[in-house]
C-alpha cells in the first residue's frame, strides 16, 4: 500500500510558491499600479490614474508618480494632480492588515488641472452634475429698475373693477326679471279699480236689509283690500332691502379702482425696501459659490475622517467596499487603525506660485487613534496674493460628536476685472483693487456656523447702466462710483444640506439713499400714470353698474304707486 | 470548455485511486469556495501536493468551486456575519484577532469566515460523496461512456492525443 504522504509534493509546492513570490517579486510594481488605480477608481468614483509605482522592501516604501485623481464632476479636469508621492510604510503592521505610513511627501501637488481625456468611468453617471444649470451664475438678478409701461402693465392686467361692475350688472339684471315677475303677482292698478267700483257699490245700496247685507260686505272688501295693500307693502320692505344692498354694492365698485391701482404699484411699483440689501445680489454669487465648493470638498473628505461603523454583539462592523462582505473588528490590545498616514508633507503649486504646508493623522478610525487630524498650509509673496494661510482640524475622535473648524486668511489678492452683475440695467464689475479675506468654519455634527468677511480696498468699480433714462440705475452707478473701500460679511449657520447665508456690506445703507430719492419720483409717476389708465379703463362699466342701479329704481315707484291708490280706498 | 471536459474525463476514466480524485476535489472546494489569496489556501496547495491528491483533479475543480463560490457569498456573508457577532464566541474571536497569524488569514471578514466554515463542514460529506459517485461511474458508465460515439470520436482527436502526453501531474505519483 502506498503511503498516505507523497514527499516529492514538497518539491511541487515550494515551486509553486517560488513562482508565485518571483511573480510578485517581478510584477510588484505594476500589480500595485494596477490595484491603486481600481481600488482609487472605485472610490472615487472617477479614474484614477499613475504614470508608475515602485515598491521598496528596505525600507518599506511606496512610490507614485504622475498620480492624477479625476474630478467625478467634471471629468475633463482632475480633482488634483501630484508629481511624485513618495511614502515610508511601518512594515509589521501589514502582518495585521494595516497600513500605516508613517511619513508622505507629496510634490508638485496640483489642484483642479485639465485632463487630456475624459476621466469618468465607463457606465458611470460621473459628469452629470456639469450638465445641470449653475444655480450661482444667473440665480441672483438684480431687481428690475426700469418703471413699467403702464400700457403694456393695462393689456397684460385685468382689473378687478371691470369684473365687478359686470357681474353687477348680471345680478341686477336677474333680480329685476324677478321682481318684475313678482310685481305681476301683486295687486295692481286695475285689480284697485276693482276694489274702488265694488266699494261704491255697496255703499250705494238701499233698504234696511240692503244695508245690513252691504254692511257685512263692505267689511269682506276692505279686509280683502287690507290683505292685498298687506302684501305690497311686504314687497315694498324685501325691495327696500334689496335696493339698499345694491346700493352698497355699487360704492364698493365705485372705490374698487383705488384698490385695482394699489395692487398694480405693489406689484410693478419700485420700493426703496428692495434694494435694502443689494450686497446679497452683488456679492451673494462669489460667496455663495465659494462656501457652497468648500461644503463640496468637506462632504468629498468625510470617507477620509470617519468611516461607516455599527455596533453588532460587542464588535465593530465596518462596511468595506461592496461585494466584499464586512469586516468585524474586535477590541486589540495595542490598537491601530487600519490605515493611517501619520504625517504629509505638501508643496502645493497654483497659479499663483507654491505654497507647502502639512498635514498629520490622516486616518478613517480616528477613534482608534485617538487624534484628530490638523492641517496647516501657507505661502507668502505670490503673484497676485500676497500671503495665504489654511489651517484646520477635523476632530472626529468622538464619531457621534464630530467637530470641524477651519480657518483661511487670504491677504492683499489683487483682483481684476471681477464681475458683480451682469445684469443690463446695472452691470457692476470690480476693475481692480486689492482684498483681504478671511474665512472661519466650524462644523459640529453636520451643523455649520461659518463667518467669511471680505475687505476691499482701493477699488475701482466700473458700472455702465445700459438704459439712458433708467434713473434709478443711474443713481445707483453714480453712487456706486466713488466707491473705493467694500467690506463683505457672510454668516453661515444652519445645516451642511440647508444651511442659510446672510450677507451685509457697507455698500447696503449707501445704495439705498442713493436711489431712494429717484426711486420715490419714479413711484409717483407711475402711480399718476397708473391711476388715469384704470378709470380710463374702468369708466363704461362703472357707468353701466350705476345705470342698472337706477333702472332697478323703477320697482320701487311702480310698488310707492300701488300703495298709494290702495291707501287712498280705506 | 472542451479541454476541461476532457481533462475531467481523462482524470475519471484513469487508473487514479477514488479517494485521491475526491481529497483533490474536497480541498480545491476549500480553496475555490474560499476567497483564493487567503492564508489558509497556502496550506490546502501545501496538502494537495504533499498528500496523495490528484493535482490535474485539484486545479480543475478549483476552477470550477472559483467560479461558483461567486453565487454563494451572499449566504456566506449571512453566515460568516452571524458566527462573528454571535455573543459566546467573542472572546474567542478576541484573542484570535489579537494574532498575527489569524489577522493575516483575515478570518474577521465575513466572506472568509462564513465560506471557510460551510466548505469545511462539507469537506468529509462531499469526500464521501464523490467517492461514491466516482466508484459508481467507474462500475456503470465509464463502459459505456468509452464505447460511446462521441467518447470515440473524442480519442481519435487530436486534442486528446495532446492531452494523452501530458499526463506528468495527472496520475497517481
Amino acid at each position: 500500500m502506498k503511503s498516505m504522504i507523497r514527499w516529492q509534493g514538497l518539491g511541487v509546492f515550494g515551486f509553486l510558491v517560488a513562482l508565485l513570490v518571483l511573480f510578485f517579486f517581478f510584477f510588484a510594481d505594476g500589480l500595485a499600479k494596477l490595484v491603486i488605480e481600481k481600488q482609487g477608481s472605485g472610490l472615487v468614483g472617477a479614474r484614477v490614474d499613475l504614470s508608475g509605482a515602485k515598491l521598496s522592501f528596505s525600507p518599506t516604501g511606496l512610490e507614485l508618480t504622475g498620480l492624477q485623481i479625476t474630478n467625478p464632476d467634471a471629468p475633463m479636469r482632475n480633482i488634483v494632480e501630484i508629481d511624485r508621492l513618495a511614502m515610508l510604510i511601518s512594515p509589521l503592521p501589514l502582518f495585521q492588515r494595516k497600513i500605516i505610513i508613517e511619513e508622505m511627501s507629496a510634490e508638485g501637488v496640483r489642484p483642479d488641472t485639465a485632463r487630456k481625456t475624459s476621466g469618468a468611468l465607463p457606465g458611470s453617471a460621473t459628469g452629470k452634475k456639469e450638465a445641470a444649470p449653475e444655480k450661482t451664475e444667473s440665480g441672483f438678478k438684480l431687481p428690475s429698475l426700469q418703471i413699467p409701461d403702464v400700457k403694456e402693465v393695462m393689456a397684460k392686467e385685468n382689473l378687478q373693477t371691470i369684473a365687478l361692475a359686470r357681474e353687477y350688472q348680471e345680478q341686477i339684471k336677474a333680480d329685476k326679471a324677478k321682481w318684475q315677475q313678482r310685481l305681476a303677482e301683486l295687486p295692481n292698478q286695475q285689480k284697485l279699480e276693482s276694489y274702488r267700483e265694488r266699494l261704491n257699490k255697496l255703499q250705494g245700496s238701499s233698504g234696511l236689509a240692503g244695508l245690513l247685507g252691504g254692511a257685512n260686505e263692505l267689511l269682506a272688501v276692505k279686509n280683502e283690500l287690507q290683505a292685498d295693500l298687506d302684501r305690497l307693502k311686504s314687497a315694498q320692505k324685501d325691495f327696500t332691502e334689496s335696493s339698499n344692498a345694491y346700493k352698497k354694492q355699487l360704492t364698493e365698485i365705485e372705490n374698487a379702482p383705488r384698490q385695482d391701482i394699489k395692487r398694480l404699484l405693489d406689484k410693478y411699483g419700485l420700493s426703496s425696501e428692495g434694494l435694502a440689501n443689494l450686497s446679497v445680489l452683488f456679492f451673494g454669487r462669489q460667496t455663495g459659490g465659494m462656501i457652497q465648493q468648500g461644503l463640496d470638498w468637506y462632504e468629498k473628505a468625510q470617507p477620509l475622517l470617519q468611516r461607516s461603523k455599527e455596533k453588532k454583539g460587542g464588535s465593530e462592523v465596518v462596511k468595506p467596499p461592496r461585494g466584499q462582505g464586512v469586516t468585524v473588528r474586535f477590541k486589540e490590545e495595542a490598537p491601530l487603525p487600519d490605515f493611517l498616514i501619520r504625517h504629509i508633507s505638501a508643496s502645493v503649486k497654483i497659479a499663483a506660485g507654491a505654497f507647502a504646508g502639512s498635514i498629520n493623522n490622516v486616518t478613517p478610525d480616528q477613534d482608534v487613534l485617538g487624534a484628530p487630524l490638523t492641517f496647516t498650509f501657507g505661502g507668502e509673496n505670490l503673484q497676485g496674493l500676497r500671503a495665504i494661510k489654511c489651517a484646520g482640524v477635523l476632530d472626529h475622535v468622538n464619531p457621534a460628536q464630530p467637530n470641524d473648524t477651519v480657518n483661511l486668511a487670504i491677504n492683499g489678492y489683487a483682483i481684476k476685472k471681477m464681475t458683480l452683475s451682469s445684469s443690463e440695467s446695472l452691470p457692476l464689475t470690480i476693475d481692480s483693487g486689492q482684498a483681504d479675506l478671511t474665512v472661519q468654519a466650524e462644523v459640529q455634527n453636520r451643523q455649520i456656523n461659518g463667518e467669511v468677511q471680505a475687505q476691499l480696498q482701493s477699488a475701482t468699480i466700473e458700472t455702465a447702466p445700459a438704459q439712458q433714462g433708467d434713473a434709478i440705475s443711474q443713481a445707483l452707478a453714480s453712487a456706486l462710483a466713488d466707491v473705493s473701500n467694500v467690506s463683505v460679511k457672510a454668516k453661515v449657520t444652519g445645516t451642511l444640506d440647508d444651511y442659510k447665508m446672510a450677507l451685509s456690506s457697507n455698500l447696503d445703507s449707501l445704495l439705498k439713499q442713493a436711489a431712494g430719492k429717484a426711486i420715490r419720483s419714479q413711484t409717483a409717476k407711475f402711480e399718476q400714470q397708473l391711476k388715469e389708465a384704470v378709470m380710463e379703463k374702468a369708466k363704461g362699466p362703472l357707468a353701466d353698474a350705476t345705470g342698472s342701479f337706477a333702472d332697478f329704481g323703477g320697482i320701487s315707484e311702480e310698488l310707492t304707486a300701488r300703495l298709494q291708490a290702495g291707501g287712498k280706498l280705506l | 470548455m472542451l479541454k476541461l471536459i476532457a481533462k475531467f474525463l481523462k482524470i475519471l476514466n484513469s487508473d487514479a485511486e477514488p479517494g485521491q480524485i475526491s481529497l483533490a476535489f474536497c480541498l480545491a472546494m476549500v480553496a475555490g469556495l474560499t476567497p483564493l489569496l487567503s492564508l489558509h489556501n497556502l496550506l490546502v496547495l501545501l496538502l494537495a501536493c504533499l498528500l496523495r491528491a490528484n493535482l490535474a483533479a485539484f486545479f480543475l475543480g478549483l476552477l470550477a468551486f472559483t467560479g461558483v463560490a461567486y453565487l454563494f457569498d451572499p449566504l456566506f456573508n449571512q453566515l460568516g456575519l452571524a458566527l462573528l457577532t454571535a455573543a459566546p464566541l467573542h472572546s474567542l474571536w478576541t484573542s484570535l484577532y489579537n494574532l498575527t497569524l489569524f489577522r493575516l488569514e483575515n478570518f474577521n471578514n465575513s466572506i472568509v469566515m462564513g465560506s471557510l466554515v460551510v466548505s469545511l463542514v462539507l469537506f468529509v460529506p462531499m469526500f464521501l460523496l464523490f467517492n461514491l459517485l466516482i466508484r459508481k461511474y467507474r462500475e456503470n458508465l465509464l463502459g459505456w461512456v468509452m464505447k460511446s460515439r462521441l467518447m470515440k470520436l473524442f480519442l481519435a482527436s487530436k486534442l486528446y492525443r495532446l492531452y494523452q502526453t501530458v499526463t506528468g501531474l495527472g496520475g497517481a505519483a
